[in-house]
């Protein structure tokens, strides 16, 4: 299994040991393709984010380093999960990385420091629609508001969310996806449009990732990446657990 | 059940609202019952009948001239100009998205900022009585403004949570004032979660 894996030579990945960076491995995995590299960020947690929750869609059940491992794929692993740390900033200041999927602890957001450097692109999967749904928990926001669940791939920049959408996708869940959706659905349906996104991007002959092949380009939902530029959006915060039922009880109401 | 979150000190633990659990209509139940607690224990600070309405429950405090007081924004002048009527909800959105970002980041709210929206250097956290004002104040706009709506009430289901946990060490017959609006506040909360429940044919209507 691993020599049949492609090694992406300027691929790497930001992660920190969560159900959404176990899905994103196996996505890529899934790909046929590995990262040429890896940075964990507190790569013993156990904070809830971390949760080993047992399910059928992806293997949630090994630890990040673990598979990185199996796969032979070289990482740095670090005990902080601060990512304003001088000495996490510093690995991507000199990285040669040209691509990196971020999945960092929750709640972090890369701030312009990371952004120093001019050769990497880092990419983020949203759980919703772009530019309407920005912030935290907007999954939950989009289902009281329309009903639905989005998720969108995007370069991050500066601003919060707000970077060049590449690719977005809506989802159509059943009401056990939708309470399943912290720990399960929600790195799933990342883990789809991360796999779309990259697949979007693959040059086999090089090894390399580019942007946006043009032979892959009816991957990229151009209509749905376009849908909204001009709109600001509205930025949302970590759902208070009423509205979280109210969510809910509305999407089963459907 | 038990409703936990108003049982927390939420400035204590950062992460008290994230990953929480879904748990189903008895969760809510919990809720409606804490918060019908928490009402009936202020019923008697709602001073309208009194007063006649909440802008003359208002203790007597000068404001500066508007537009000049944005200027060095304070909170509880905000609030007043609102309650007074003064300054109409559409203009104070884009400083309650502000005052509401800050708390969502901080968890707490600083009774002055500039108008590069940032706290001022000698600003203090404000009191509970302008905690109360301002959980007012969100309640009454998040009820009529369709787009921020649940951003607002988000916060304001927060602020409540955090107001009812320090209920108990409050000294009743001194907050009068505060306690009518967070009475009024908690009314606008029920409301408006009923109302979207109703649209969701939710058998917890009335809970």
């Amino acid at each position: 299994m691993n020599n049949k894996l492609v090694e992406m030579k300027n691929l790497g990945l930001f992660v920190y040991d969560s159900p959404r960076s176990r899905a994103y491995i196996g996505a890529l995995i899934n790909l046929g393709i590995k990262p040429a590299w890896a940075f964990v960020v507190n790569y013993t947690s156990h904070d809830p984010s971390g949760q080993f929750v047992k399910t059928a869609l992806f293997d949630n059940d090994t630890q990040i380093v673990n598979t990185l491992e199996k796969y032979d794929i070289q990482h740095i692993k670090v005990t902080t999960d601060n990512i304003k740390n001088p000495t996490v900033i510093s690995m991507f200041e000199l990285c040669e990385m040209e691509y990196i999927v971020y999945a960092g602890p929750p709640g972090a957001i890369l701030k312009e420091k990371y952004f120093r450097n001019p050769k990497i692109k880092f990419i983020h999967v949203h759980p919703g629609s772009l530019p309407e749904y920005k912030g935290s928990t907007p999954m939950y926001y989009s289902l009281l508001e329309t009903g639905t669940i989005c998720a969108t791939s995007l370069f991050l920049s500066e601003e919060l969310d707000s970077g060049e959408i590449i690719l977005s996708k809506e989802f159509k869940l059943s009401l056990e996806e939708v309470k399943n959706m912290d720990f399960i659905t929600d790195p799933w349906i990342r883990s789809i449009v991360l796999s779309e996104t990259i697949a979007s991007m693959i040059d086999h002959k090089k090894g390399l990732l580019i942007k946006c092949c043009p032979e892959f380009s009816d991957v990229v939902n151009n209509d749905v990446a376009n849908q909204g530029r001009g709109v600001k959006g509205t930025t949302y915060y970590v759902i208070h657990p009423v509205l979280k039922h109210a969510a809910v009880l509305a999407f089963s109401h459907k | 059940m038990e409703y936990i979150y108003s049982n927390q000190n939420y400035q204590n633990n950062k992460h008290l609202y994230m990953y929480t659990k879904i748990q189903g209509a008895e969760f809510l139940d919990a809720f409606f019952s804490e918060r019908q607690i928490a009402i009936d224990s202020m019923k008697k600070y709602n001073l309208e009948h009194l007063n006649g309405s909440s802008a003359n429950v208002l203790s007597n405090m000068p404001i500066r001239a508007f537009p000049a007081m944005l200027v060095k924004m304070r909170i509880d002048e905000l609030v007043i100009l609102f309650i007074s009527e003064k300054m109409p909800y559409v203009q104070m959105v884009p400083y309650l998205e502000f005052i509401v970002s800050r708390f969502e980041a901080t968890r707490k709210i600083y009774d002055r900022y500039n108008l590069n929206l940032q706290r001022l250097s000698n600003s203090n956290e404000c009191s509970f009585a302008t905690y109360s004002k301002f959980s007012f104040l969100l309640s009454e706009v998040a009820r009529v403004h369709d787009q921020k709506k649940y951003v607002f009430l988000n916060c304001l289901l927060k602020i409540n949570d955090f107001l009812i946990f320090h209920l108990p060490f409050m000294n009743y017959a001194k907050q009068g004032e505060a306690l009518h609006f967070l009475y009024k506040s908690l009314m606008n909360e029920k409301k408006i979660l009923c109302d979207k429940l109703v649209e969701n044919e939710s058998s917890l209507v009335g809970a």
